[in-house]
C-alpha cells in the first residue's frame, strides 16, 4: 500500500507507532518533522495511485477546531479534531486534492492530547459535537491506525459528547470488536449506485456500503447517512428514490440519527485541480457558477430546488423532518 | 519541429551521426536540414538550461515538442546502471532546501520522480537528504521542465543511470567515469529515442461553421462549449435552424453561442424560462427586471422608461397582476 514510511525519530519509540508498524511492511525511515517533506514540494495528486507515501508524525498546534456554520445539525456546537492528513480512496470532487500540496498520508499518533482538548471543549455543555473524517476517512485506515479503540474509551464516559465518524468505507472489523455506543454515529455518504461508480474512484461500491450498515445495524451501533455531495444529472430526483428503495431495505430509516444533504461545491482552487486531474469528468459538464463567496457551485434556485426535492422524499421514506439537515447551505 | 536537448555534447554524439545535425549561427544549436528535428547542447546546470532553452523556444515558435536526454544518479542500488527512465516529476534541490514548485512531464505512463540539484551530490548524507522526495538526481531537469511550461510546450525527460549518487566522493572521478561510459550510453539514448512513439497530449481541432462570424472573444467561448458538450463541431439540426433565420453573420453566431449554452445549461434554461413567464406582466408593458447575475440573491430591479402618464398607469397594473411571492419560490428553487 505504501512505498515509502516516515516516522518522526521523536515518536519512534511510542507503543502506538510501534504497534502501528508492526501492521505494515517495510522498514520505516526516520526523520525529525512530516513537515520537513510533506507539501514542501508539490507532489501532483495523481501520484496517490503509483506511490503513495505514510508518515506518523505528532500533530502539533489546534488539534480539535471549530467546526464551519452549517456543518452539523443545527443548534449545537460542533468541532471537528485532525486524526489524519488524505484519503486513500479517489473521488474526483473531493476538496483534499486541493487543499494539500501532497497526497501522502499523514496519521497523527499524539490522541491523547486530542482528547484532552476535547475534554476541555466539552466541559459545561449540555451537548457537543465532534467530527472525525474532516481530512480523511474515518475508518479507511483505521484498522492500521487503532485509533477506534482509543475513542470509545473517551466517549463511552462522556455521554454529554457526541462523535460522528464520517466514511465511505466498508472496513468496519475494527469497529464490530467494540460494543456501540449510543454518542459514537457512523455516517456514511451514499450516492445513487451510477453517480458513486462515476465519481467515487477506488472506492466500495453502493451495495457494499448498504451492506456494512446493515452489519452495523445488527450489532446496534447508531447510523447517520449523508447525501453528500449530490451530483445532478437527468433523473437525479429518480435516481435518489432509488437510492432510498435500497436503503429501506437495508434498515429501517426511522433508525436513522440524521440525514444530511448537501450539494457539490468547491473552492475555486479545488476545481481548478479537478479540472487538471479529471479533465473527462462529467462535473466539467455541470452547470455551475461562481458564488459569491467564490465557491464553484449550482445557481442557489437549481441547489434549493434539488435540497427540497431530496428532502421531500426523505420524508416520504419516513425520516423525521427535524432529523435532516442542509450541509453548508445557509 | 521536435527539439532535443542534452546539457553535455559528448552524451548526444550518437544523435549527430545518425540524424545528420547542420550547425546554426547559434552556438549549441542544430538541425535537419529538413528542420523536423532540432538538438540544443544546453550546458550543465539550472542556469545554463534556463537561458539556453529559453533562448532557442524564443527564436524557433515552430518548436512544439522537447524531448530531454542525459545522464542522472539513482540514490538507491535498486536502479541499475546503464538503464533508461523516463520521468515523471521534477524536484528541485537548492542544496539547503526543496523548492516548491514540481513540474509533471508529458509522459503519463511514466512512473519516475527525479530531484534537480543545484550542486553535484557527491555526499551521501546529502542524498539521503533528497531520498524522501525522489530518487534520482541530475542538474537541469527541472529547469527544462519549467521553461517548457512557460512555452506551453509538452515535456519528456529521459535520463540514464551514470552512478549511484554519494558513492564516487569527487567531481573529477565522477567527470571521468561519464566521459568514459559516453560513447555507449549515447547509443543507448539514441536506440531509446527510436523506439518512442509520438506521445503529444491531445489536441482537438475545433470545425467552425461556415457563414457565420466569430469575434475572438466568441470564438474561445464556442471552443468552450464544444470542450463542455464534447464535440469538435457545432450540432448539425442546430446549423440548420440557425442558417434559415434572416439575420446577419454576427447575430447567427450570437444566437448559436445562446443555443449552445442551453445545452449546457438545461436546468438554468428552465429557470430563466420560469423567470420570464412570472416576469412577463411588467415586460410585456416595456419593463425591465434584472435579476441577479447568478441568482443567488433574492433580490431584483425593475426599470421602466415613462414617457407619460399612460406608462405609469401600465405599470401600476402590471404591479398587480406580478407576484413577488411567485419570483421568490423560483429563486429558493421552489418550482
Amino acid at each position: 500500500m505504501f512505498e515509502n514510511i516516515f516516522v518522526e525519530k521523536e515518536i519512534i519509540d511510542s507503543p502506538r507507532v510501534q504497534s502501528i508498524l508492526q501492521k505494515l511492511k517495510g522498514t520505516p525511515t526516520l526523520i525529525d518533522s512530516y513537515t520537513d517533506y510533506f507539501g514542501v514540494t508539490k507532489k501532483p495528486y495523481l501520484q496517490k495511485r503509483t506511490s503513495l507515501n505514510l508518515y506518523l508524525a505528532h500533530k502539533k498546534g489546534t488539534l480539535v477546531k471549530e467546526a464551519p456554520p452549517a456543518y452539523g445539525i443545527e443548534g449545537e456546537p460542533h468541532y471537528y479534531f485532525v486524526h489524519a492528513y488524505n484519503c486513500i480512496y479517489e473521488c474526483d470532487y473531493c476538496y483534499l486534492q486541493g487543499h494539500f500540496d501532497s497526497p501522502d498520508i499523514v496519521l497523527f499518533t499524539n490522541f491523547d492530547e486530542v482528547a484532552n482538548d476535547m475534554h476541555s471543549l466539552l466541559q459545561n455543555r449540555p451537548k457537543i459535537w465532534f467530527h472525525a473524517g474532516e481530512f480523511s476517512d474515518s475508518l479507511a485506515l483505521s484498522h492500521i491506525s487503532g485509533e477506534l479503540p482509543l475513542l470509545f474509551d473517551f466517549f463511552q464516559h462522556r455521554t454529554n459528547a457526541y462523535l460522528e465518524l464520517r466514511t465511505k468505507s466498508i472496513n468496519i472489523r475494527e469497529l464490530k470488536k467494540l460494543s456501540p455506543l449510543k454518542n459514537i454515529i457512523t455516517s456514511f455518504s451514499l450516492s445513487p449506485f451510477d453517480i458513486a461508480r462515476t465519481h467515487d474512484l477506488k472506492t466500495p461500491n453502493l451495495n457494499l456500503r448498504l451492506k456494512a450498515m446493515k452489519e452495523l445495524d445488527n450489532l446496534q451501533f447508531p447510523l447517520a447517512i449523508h447525501f453528500d455531495p449530490i451530483i445532478y444529472q437527468d433523473n437525479c430526483i429518480e435516481d435518489y428514490r432509488e437510492l432510498l428503495d435500497e436503503l429501506t431495505q437495508t434498515i429501517s430509516l426511522d433508525k436513522i440519527q440524521y440525514v444530511s444533504l448537501g450539494v457539490v461545491r468547491f473552492p475555486s482552487n479545488v476545481f481548478h485541480q479537478v479540472q487538471k486531474n479529471y479533465p473527462t469528468s462529467p462535473l466539467h459538464r455541470a452547470e455551475f457558477i461562481t458564488g459569491p463567496d467564490g465557491k464553484i457551485k449550482y445557481p442557489k434556485p437549481m441547489r434549493m430546488w434539488i435540497l427540497n426535492k431530496i428532502k421531500e422524499l426523505c420524508i416520504e421514506y419516513g425520516i423525521a423532518a427535524d432529523k435532516i439537515y442542509l450541509c453548508m447551505e445557509e | 519541429m521536435q527539439l532535443l536537448t542534452f546539457a553535455h555534447r559528448p552524451e548526444a554524439q550518437a544523435f549527430f551521426a545518425e540524424l545528420e545535425l547542420i550547425g546554426t549561427q547559434y552556438p549549441g544549436f542544430f538541425t535537419t536540414a529538413d528542420n523536423h528535428v532540432a538538438l540544443l547542447i544546453t550546458g550543465e546546470g539550472t542556469a545554463n538550461a534556463a537561458e539556453n532553452l529559453s533562448f532557442i523556444l524564443g527564436r524557433y515558435p515552430m518548436v512544439n515538442k522537447v524531448l530531454n536526454f542525459g545522464v542522472c544518479a539513482g540514490i538507491k542500488s535498486e536502479f541499475e546502471i546503464g538503464k533508461i527512465y523516463s520521468i515523471r516529476t521534477h524536484y528541485f534541490f537548492d542544496g539547503h532546501e526543496f523548492h516548491f514548485k514540481s513540474f509533471t512531464t508529458s509522459d503519463l505512463k511514466a512512473k519516475w520522480d527525479l530531484v534537480t540539484s543545484a550542486k553535484r551530490v557527491l555526499d551521501p548524507a546529502m542524498a539521503t537528504k533528497i531520498s524522501p522526495v525522489a530518487n534520482l538526481i541530475d542538474r537541469e531537469g527541472h529547469s527544462l521542465n519549467s521553461v517548457c511550461q512557460r512555452f506551453n510546450l509538452p515535456y519528456f525527460s529521459y535520463k540514464i543511470i551514470s552512478d549511484h549518487a554519494g558513492l564516487l566522493q569527487t567531481k573529477t572521478a565522477l567527470c571521468e567515469m561519464v566521459k568514459e561510459q559516453a560513447p555507449l550510453w549515447s547509443q543507448k539514448l539514441l536506440d531509446h529515442y527510436l523506439d518512442l512513439t509520438t506521445l503529444s497530449p491531445l489536441q482537438k481541432d475545433y470545425t467552425y461553421p461556415e457563414g457565420l462570424y466569430f469575434t475572438q472573444t466568441q470564438k474561445r467561448l464556442f471552443e468552450k462549449f464544444l470542450q463542455a458538450l464534447q464535440l469538435t463541431s457545432a450540432p448539425e439540426n442546430l446549423l440548420i435552424k440557425i442558417h434559415k433565420l434572416d439575420i446577419s453573420p454576427k447575430n447567427k453566431t450570437t444566437h448559436l453561442l445562446q443555443e449552445l449554452k442551453k445545452q449546457l445549461n438545461p436546468f438554468l434554461s428552465r429557470i430563466e424560462e420560469k423567470l420570464d413567464l412570472a416576469t412577463k406582466p411588467l415586460t410585456q408593458i416595456g419593463a425591465q427586471v434584472h435579476f441577479d447575475n447568478n441568482y443567488e440573491k433574492d433580490d431584483f430591479k425593475i426599470s421602466l422608461h415613462v414617457q407619460s402618464g399612460q406608462d405609469l398607469k401600465r405599470l401600476k397594473l402590471a404591479l398587480e397582476m406580478f407576484s413577488y411571492d411567485g419570483i421568490k419560490n423560483i429563486l429558493n428553487g421552489e418550482f
